[in-house]
């Protein structure tokens, strides 16, 4: 290994520009109590109460809504380019990094989508480990953090005076070299080893296949679709074609008419069903091909939820019930 | 950029936080710490914005010639609406004129278009469509306790012991209100629901009474006979606080457990359970909304719920009260700036001379006396050729209001209609003149949510082509009246209607921060009311009405033995307006059904999904069936969101003798097989 690099606070403002000649800059900016990702203004501090932002990363690698291409009438079609900004984020957590990583085997693995791979191509991700695990996360049990592994171009580290960088890929090497201010700082000693999900969850949302408990908590959905969109992972898409422009945009597996087929039946017709198949998609399915599960028990879900539906207090509730 | 703002559609008030990404791409989050929504929102506050960028918004003003639009100037917009105005005006007088405000505009701007009706054209006509909503409960509860609106807030449900939701499927149609109802009862809160549709919110209930439609005095009579007769009623504060208690109580006694259970189906020992769980518990709270007031005896259910809780002394302390959940984002605002027929702003009686007297003075013009019409009504005085000139803001009575033929046929006719609004609606189809106005996101103003929460909406985008804020149109119009109104922002708005309206008196812009202020506020270090009738009632005392149960308008019978009910649905908002240009919304969604209980289908030999033909004494539509056992046997549901399949085709237009609010809720229908060959 390396040694750290030093960027002293004196010299931060320098820095911030010196990336600025070539990227945008996002750090998280509190807003109403809460973080969001922004185009830093003159600092790159970041607060000690910040802990995750509130909406997923992905809207940056998958905009909500987003046009694919225009037609007209006995005109055919005009094919949209994806134009991707370049852009730094700097304080990305683990579960984010992990997310993003599993980002990667859907739109760059499993098949190569033009308009997430210009963006990928172009962002530079800066994590910020955390010191433990936040109040709604459960990293651990998912093997996702508290520390970052992987998959990522530099690691950060926030002192009073000053920040620690250590480059972990070519990316983030060839970022920071020209800097001329940086010192060399102590010892980095690699990174700790990596983490592995709990496979008592696996079993558990398995071994759950035919329990009545599915029903019982999709009675408290209220169908509204916040959890898939605040997942860091959820990635299903609807297409639109309407007024000569097809769009993709967020779709959410807890819709109903999201498994309607054409001639009218429905696979998950209850609110306990999609639930149920929400999970398995995240414990069962996408573990067996891959792993890994589909979720990085960042929590978020656990906040958005009107009916109260939490699925770390969830996945205990499986896990005594069918595992222990 | 970044916007604080608050959600379009229903009156929760959830806030929301919009990023404009670039142009007019924009994202929206919910709050996370408003008083609210607490970081959640419904389906429609996720996914519900399509319709800002749609391209089939409004762009320019329009004008019709011989059945096709033209696209005019806005010189020329105001120069004929304003000649058309003097015309009428001098050959017929100012009550040829009638307005249509609106309950998805601004605070400032139903001012704006409740000051035009009465100070420049000088008519009382000016109604919204609160009328088909919530006028039984303005009626009703402003009788009782003086105050026509809820008596407490929406933080404070979570925190009640006892919840009685009746006539309210709040998981639907007030999904973030349903958030604080689930957190209730999971602190141990007991919930009592009163529908005759086995709603979800039923799956949390400790009981559940399946009543008829149309029944709810009987059952909220027969609670409070039972009350009475057991002795759980709160002397001390009846003593205190109400009057007209032995009236009340002389007539109550009358009433015969036995027969309420025939006239509501419900059994006499759930009600006596509904009575004992409401009366027994410390803070018990009433929530309710269309499935008490669209009858034609609305004012006396509301009338009844207030007494069950003057009766028992659940008002004015915190988790109490009775409570209306308003539908439209605004619809409480417009009803508080007094774009009704018979108030002013704050809800002060035009017929009051000094009231008049200091609008007169204020306004400088001599206004109208007399009680206008109420929008029901205006519809009739079209047909009868009594008005002649429509002004409709972001109103969509084409569809919304009851009995459509007759009121599309009346739209048809009348001599000059301008529609201001931000699609070409159905009821813009009818229009001589269509005025093409600015979203929530692009403009500023306030709007008032129902638990009479004031909070800014706040500008994001431009308005899009030649399209302008409500605000702006109407301050040119007057102008172009010859009117000296030099409103530039809907703050300076504020400031008028702050000074003209008590319970806004301390509203003013730099104080609306996150949550707003919750009227009334007296003063400007008046922090806002959460919750009313603190120390005495808005009237002095909580007075008791005597209320007896009346059948509705229209009964089964053999020709047609349904009970039709209409409503909401979650994915839709109304007219469909706003949320059929979404594409989740509409997925979910996309056409109109008919719900009927599975043995009724049995019957009928109808399987699920096929079309069927639903017909009243005053129309038919084409829909499909819905199976389910959710509904009464006997009774069936149709949403009224859809253009193709009106469901107020097939509504009758019986008036509740007080709000003149339609008997949205109950008419009698037949169910037939639709052969499509």
């Amino acid at each position: 290994m390396g040694y750290k690099l030093k960027l002293s606070k004196d010299q931060e403002y320098a820095f911030l520009n010196y990336l600025r000649r070539e990227y945008k800059v996002y750090i998280p900016v509190k807003k109403e109590e809460a973080y969001f990702w922004d185009e830093a203004k003159d600092s790159l501090s970041i607060p000690e109460d910040y802990t995750l932002t509130f909406y997923p990363f992905r809207e940056f690698l998958l905009p909500p809504r987003e046009e694919l291409l225009f037609w007209k009438e006995n005109m055919g079609t005009e094919e949209i380019l994806p134009t991707a900004e370049k852009i730094i984020f700097w304080g990305l957590r683990s579960c984010d990094i992990e997310a993003i990583k599993r980002l990667d085997i859907v739109f760059m693995e499993e098949i190569a989508d033009p308009y997430y791979l210009s963006r990928r191509e172009k962002i530079i991700l800066c994590g910020l480990p955390c010191k433990e695990e936040c109040e709604f996360g459960f990293c651990k049990l998912m093997g996702t953090g508290p520390y970052p592994t992987d998959g990522f171009d530099i690691l950060l580290e926030e002192e009073k005076d000053c920040w620690y960088l250590y480059p972990v890929s070519q990316k983030g090497r060839d970022l920071i070299k020209g800097f001329d201010f940086l010192q060399t700082g102590p010892e980095y000693k690699g990174p700790p080893p990596p983490l592995s999900v709990d496979k008592k969850i696996i079993a558990s949302v398995e071994k759950a296949i035919t329990s009545p408990i599915w029903e019982e908590w999709g009675k408290r959905c209220l169908k509204c679709g916040g959890c898939t969109f605040v997942c860091p992972v959820c990635y299903c898409f609807y297409l639109e074609d309407k007024h000569g422009v097809r769009r993709r945009g967020w779709d959410s597996c807890l819709y109903s008419s999201f498994s309607l087929m054409a001639q009218g039946v429905n696979p998950l017709n209850t609110k306990g069903k999609r639930l149920q198949h929400w999970y398995n998609h995240k414990f069962v399915y996408f573990f067996e091909k891959y792993g890994i599960p589909l979720c990085v028990g960042c929590g978020r879900c656990r906040k958005v939820c009107p009916g109260g539906l939490d699925i770390f207090k969830n996945l205990d509730f499986l896990i005594q019930k069918f595992v222990n | 950029m970044w916007v604080e703002t608050v959600c379009p559609y229903c009156g929760c008030g959830c806030g929301i936080l919009v990023r404009v990404v670039r142009g007019r791409d924009f994202r929206v989050y919910p709050h996370p710490t408003h008083p609210v929504n607490e970081g959640k929102l419904c389906v429609k506050g996720w996914t519900g914005y399509d319709f800002v960028n749609s391209p089939e918004r409004l762009t320019s003003p329009l004008l019709k010639r011989s059945n096709k639009w033209i696209e005019i100037s806005w010189e020329d917009a105001f120069s004929i609406i304003a000649e058309k105005i003097r015309k009428i005006k001098r050959r017929w007088g100012a009550d040829a004129f009638g307005f249509f405000s609106s309950a998805k505009c601004t605070n400032e701007e139903n001012y704006l278009l409740m000051k035009f009706a009465r100070a420049v054209v000088g008519t009382n006509n000016i109604d919204h469509c609160a009328r088909l909503c919530h006028s039984s409960t303005v009626a009703g509860l402003a009788n009782a306790f003086g105050s026509g609106a809820m008596t407490n807030s929406i933080p404070e449900i979570e925190n009640a012991d006892c919840i009685f939701v009746i006539g309210s499927n709040t998981t639907e149609n007030h999904p973030l209100v349903a958030f604080r109802i689930l957190k209730a009862v999971e602190k141990g809160a007991k919930l009592i629901v009163a529908d005759p549709r086995k709603i979800e919110l039923v799956d949390f209930a400790t009981l559940y009474l399946p009543h008829f439609p149309g029944t709810d005095v009987a059952l909220i009579n027969g609670m409070m006979k039972v009350i009475v007769e057991e002795g759980w009623l709160k002397e001390e504060f009846i003593k205190k606080k109400t009057e007209n208690y032995e009236e009340f109580r002389n007539s109550i006694e009358k009433v015969e457990l036995e027969k309420i259970a025939v006239i509501t189906g419900v059994e006499p020992e759930m009600i006596r359970e509904a009575a004992r769980l409401y009366a027994k518990s410390r803070n018990s709270m009433i929530i309710y909304s269309m499935g008490i007031t669209q009858h034609i005896h609305g004012t006396d259910n509301v009338l009844a719920l207030a007494n069950l809780a003057l009766l028992t002394g659940n008002v004015g302390r915190p988790s109490t009260g009775v409570n209306p959940l308003r539908g439209h984002s605004n619809v409480q605002g417009a009803c508080d700036m007094g774009a009704l027929p018979n108030v002013f702003s704050g809800y002060q009686k035009v017929e009051d001379p000094v009231i008049r007297e200091k609008f007169e003075k204020f306004w400088k013009k001599k206004l109208p006396q007399g009680k206008g019409l109420p929008l029901t009504c205006m519809i009739e005085a079209v047909k009868n050729k009594k008005i002649k000139f429509l002004y409709i803001m972001g109103e969509n009575p084409a569809l919304s209001d009851p009995n459509l033929k007759k009121t599309r046929e009346v739209l048809e006719n009348v001599e000059f209609m301008v529609v201001q609004d931000i699609f070409l609606t159905e009821t813009a189809q009818f229009a001589d003149l269509v005025l093409p106005a600015a979203t929530f996101l692009e403009k500023e103003g306030t709007i008032t949510g129902t638990d009479r929460r004031v909070q800014r909406i706040r500008k994001a985008l431009e308005p899009v082509g030649e399209a302008k804020p409500d605000w702006w149109i109407i301050t040119q119009l007057a102008r172009w009246m010859g009117e000296e109104w030099e409103y530039t922002s809907p703050q300076q708005i504020m400031e008028e209607i702050s000074y003209l309206t008590p319970i806004y008196a301390g509203i003013n812009y730099p104080r609306l921060k996150t949550g707003g202020l919750q009227w009334p506020v007296l003063h400007s270090k008046h922090p806002g009311t959460p919750y009313l009738h603190k120390e005495k009632f808005s009237r002095g005392k909580g007075k008791f009405s005597v209320i007896e149960y009346l059948p509705p308008a229209e009964l089964p019978d053999d020709n047609f033995p349904f009970i039709l009910t209409t409503g909401r649905i979650l994915f839709h908002f109304h007219t469909r307006t706003l949320t059929s240009k979404s594409y989740l919304l509409e997925r979910e969604a996309p056409e109109c059904f008919v719900e009927i209980n599975k043995d009724d289908a049995k019957r009928l030999k109808l399987r699920e999904g096929e079309k069927v033909k639903v017909s009243t004494r005053r129309g038919a539509i084409i829909v499909r069936a819905k199976i389910t056992e959710r509904i009464k046997e006997g009774v069936i549901f149709i949403p009224f969101h859809y253009s193709d399949a009106p469901a107020n085709l097939l509504t009758g237009d019986a008036l509740d003798p007080v709000a003149y609010i339609p008997e949205f809720k109950v008419s009698a229908a037949r169910i037939e097989k639709w052969d499509t060959n």
